[in-house]
């Protein structure tokens, strides 16, 4: 951060403050010493302290439970206190890990968009951190993703879904079809079908999302329109959209997701656009 | 939850203990508790109701002396017990490592080792031909015996913190074990110093424990009638060795009854409060 | 999130080295009761000089000692008998019956754990004497079995809580009568609870002074035995017979450990 070191420094001079997991409340303090904790160690006069701390629980909209005792709280409303307490200190960044981990499906939706909100209100840089997919897309500007440790794509939602960086980045976020081609004179060739790229030859992987491959039955014909024919091994409903599990004549399995709900069956044809094809590396 | 047990099942498991703990336990509680309240006259127990024994504790001066001295005695052992534990139950709990529970076991081991033993060893160090004596001279530091050391009110306060520091120790370290460790965390985070972190964090968190581990030793302490024989010395004599004479060689059963109740009294009232206090304190 | 635990303190070796002297001053007067029990010139005095086996050979000729240890061994193997079985029923009583003054019942059996023992054993003498019955080794190992109760119940009661109740509703189920169902089901599951309690009451037995003071007669346990002659004055003889005695309390610790980690691991 501004370009010092974090890890060599203590924890309690960095500048960074904390969302943990389960909240990590101090259950022998109430909510507003809870909150009070930090400006107390940072010695903050007594009269600031009041004040920030009203603020602080105003701004997530705790001020009715100052006085009752961390375990009395539901999980929303601890999460809410962990958060007060954390921003009270106006840290740089502001670290959650995994916080809404520990409510429930509803809560958790309902938190996502209220930290969103509370975020744009407060203008401090959030680092978030989540094993939920959805929920890093849903919430981030910018989405770091890491495999054992290692940093495969810092991007936008939008980016990352649309030009994953690597194999691994487009099955995390997402359903995809991983395509091994054969690149030669910016043609790739995958067995079933060929389309054109722009990459250097040899061999070569291919994101294309199932929601790119549509039936090819009166759709827009474009330049780039891949077509192949393939037979549907299985149909799965899921209200507004079908996933399609298709296998092609040279036993290439892909999935498409169309938006026509029908029953079908038997062989069809299917298109898709070369540019939806994204070369990822391994 | 009990439906699949018969009454037979039930009247066979709870008889027999009820039965044999109240008459050959709790009914001779109850004869301590009659006692106090009866007289002698002319060497001879009499049952003439009164409130003499419990009064006689209360304003005979050697009683009383007696009694502040056995106050002072538990107080310092318990102080000195939490002294020693509580230090070593933090650094087991929070840095020893992989050594923890080797560590945790060499603690508990000497509560396996006879009471009288321990209280041996030390007559024979603190003696004035004992090994303390010997090491000093041998060092040059005195050139002849210390008489001091043994039987005093130091030397009983000495062998009673020796065997309760690890009483003390066990409840403290399972309060300090149980610490979420995401909460010194927190801690750390809102920029609490390591100092902070323990007064605001750790030591709240610990205290039911200490108060546990304290209570024990502060009860138990006093009740002692060897310690003080063995290592005390008259200067050393406490509450329970009086009730040993007055029942022994004084020939006075109530007056020990009356003084035998108040220890007792004492002794579930502390632990009473205490109770009360620790559920108040622990934050589940 | 891993911050390490270390940083709760900066400086853990002061704290270290406060713990090693704590440890000293535990294991202090141990080592020293062992080393002196070697020392040819007796008790007192440093360093200790002349190697030697002497005080052990004085004390294996010792019939009183030996007699005293016959005495405590028969004592304490009958108070774990005693204590066991009450205790147990006890347990069961308090785990699944209901019965009135409850609580009361629960709490009153643990006095003679938290009361002094001197006040446990004047009040069975008083029992005693207006009994009529003699002052005994029976008496004491009476007044060791009742007043023991208390550790057992304890600790059968934690087993009990343990316990998976529907192993015997299972039990029950299959067409066991409750009497096959204790024993075969019951029991087998409290195995260690009862070696743990057997093992803490055998010890706590071996080693009561204050109730055993008052209530045995001419005969003599071991720790009674060490008392007499301790008032005498002291000699290595009693070093000899502590380091045993803390050679037995060591194997019995470590039967333990082995018995507790070899059921963890099954």
């Amino acid at each position: 951060m501004h370009g010092a070191r974090l890890d060599t420094l203590p924890p309690y001079k960095r500048g960074v403050n904390t969302v943990f997991q389960h909240y990590a409340l101090f259950p022998h303090l109430n909510v507003s010493e809870n909150v009070a904790y930090g400006l107390q160690a940072a010695n903050t006069p007594k009269a600031e302290i009041t004040m920030r701390v009203n603020d602080a629980l105003a701004m997530v909209h705790m001020e009715e439970f100052a006085a009752a005792k961390p375990t009395r709280l539901s999980g929303g409303q601890q999460q809410r206190v962990a958060l007060a307490r954390a921003l009270v200190n106006r840290p740089e960044l502001l670290l959650l890990d995994e916080p809404l981990s520990a409510l429930d499906a509803n809560l958790r939706k309902e938190m996502q968009s209220e930290l969103k909100s509370l975020q744009r209100e407060v203008g401090i840089t959030f680092l978030f951190v989540t094993h939920d997919q959805e929920e890093a897309m849903a919430l981030s500007d910018r989405i770091a993703l890491l495999r054992n440790g290692t940093l495969e794509q810092v991007a936008s939602p939008r980016e990352i879904y649309a030009r994953p960086a690597t194999a691994y980045v487009a099955q995390f976020v997402g359903q995809t079809n991983l395509l091994r081609a054969d690149v030669r004179n910016g043609i790739a060739d995958c067995g079933a079908f060929r389309f054109s790229c722009s990459r250097a030859n040899g061999a070569a992987i291919f994101s294309l999302r199932p929601e790119a491959i549509s039936l090819d039955t009166d759709s827009l014909r474009l330049a780039d329109s891949v077509r192949f024919s393939a037979s549907i091994r299985q149909q799965i409903y899921s209200g507004a959209t079908e996933l399609l599990e298709l296998q092609t004549t040279s036993n290439l399995v892909l999935r498409a997701r169309i938006a026509s709900p029908a029953q079908l069956s038997g062989s069809h044809d299917f298109v898709f656009a070369a540019s939806d094809a994204v070369a990822v590396s391994e | 939850m009990n439906f699949i047990y018969s009454r037979t099942y039930k009247a066979l498991v709870t008889l027999p203990p009820i039965l044999w703990v109240s008459l050959f336990l709790h009914l001779p509680y109850l004869m301590m508790l009659l006692h106090s309240f009866w007289a002698v006259r002319d060497g001879v127990i009499v049952d003439r109701w009164n409130f003499d024994n419990y009064a006689t504790l209360f304003k005979n001066p050697l009683y009383l002396q007696v009694l502040f001295r056995t106050a002072r005695i538990a107080a310092s052992v318990t102080l000195l017990s939490v002294l020693l534990g509580y230090p070593v139950a933090y650094f087991l709990s929070f840095h020893a490592g992989p050594r923890k529970e080797i560590l945790y076991q060499l603690v508990i081991v000497p509560l396996w080792v006879s009471y009288l033993v321990r209280g041996y060893a030390w007559k024979t160090i603190l003696g004035s031909d004992g090994v303390l004596n010997g090491f000093l001279q041998y060092l040059h530091i005195t050139h002849g015996p210390v008489s001091a050391i043994l039987y005093s009110p130091f030397a009983v306060v000495l062998m009673l913190t020796h065997i309760y520091t690890p009483f003390v120790f066990l409840p403290i370290y399972a309060s300090l074990e149980h610490i979420p460790r995401p909460l010194i965390e927190a801690s750390q985070d809102l920029g609490a110093s390591p100092r902070k972190t323990f007064f605001r964090v750790i030591l709240p968190l610990s205290l039911p424990g200490l108060l546990a581990g304290a209570t024990f030793a502060f009860v138990l302490s006093p009740g002692d009638f060897l310690a003080p024989l063995l290592v005390g010395g008259p200067s050393g004599t406490m509450i329970a060795n009086l009730v040993q004479s007055l029942f022994g060689a004084a020939y006075d059963w109530p007056l020990g009854a009356a003084i035998s109740v108040f220890i007792l009294v004492i002794t579930v009232a502390l632990l009473a409060v205490t109770q009360r206090v620790e559920k108040h304190w622990s934050f589940e | 999130m891993s911050a390490s635990t270390s940083t709760v303190s900066r400086r853990p070796w002061l704290l270290g080295s406060y713990a090693a002297l704590v440890f000293a001053f535990i294991y202090l007067p141990i080592i020293v009761l062992v080393a002196y029990s070697f020392n040819r010139d007796g008790v007192g005095g440093f360093p200790p000089r002349h190697f030697t086996f002497a005080w052990y050979r004085q004390l294996f000729a010792d019939s009183a000692i030996w007699d005293s240890v016959v005495n405590s061994l028969i004592v304490a193997a009958g108070a774990v008998v005693l204590s066991l079985t009450l205790g147990l029923l006890a347990a069961l009583a308090l785990d699944r019956a209901d019965f009135p003054c409850k609580s009361l019942f629960r709490r009153l059996v643990l006095l003679p754990l938290i009361l002094p023992g001197i006040i446990t054993g004047l009040s069975m003498l008083m029992f005693a004497v207006i009994a009529g019955f003699q002052r005994s080794l029976i008496l004491v190992f009476f007044g060791h079995g009742t007043a023991l109760i208390s550790v057992a119940t304890t600790e059968l009661f934690a087993g009990l809580q343990k316990m998976d109740r529907r192993q015997e509703e299972a039990s029950l189920d299959l067409g066991a009568t409750p009497w096959r169902t204790f024993w075969l089901v019951t029991l087998p599951n409290l195995k260690l609870s009862l070696i743990a309690a057997g093992l803490l009451i055998f010890t706590l037995s071996m080693d009561e002074i204050a109730v055993t003071f008052f209530l045995i007669g001419s005969e003599s346990t071991l720790p009674l035995e060490i008392w007499g002659r301790l008032r005498r004055g002291i000699t290595p003889e009693i070093n000899a017979i502590s380091t045993l005695i803390l050679v037995v309390s060591i194997i019995l610790i470590a039967i333990w450990y082995h018995l507790r980690t070899r059921n963890e691991h099954d």
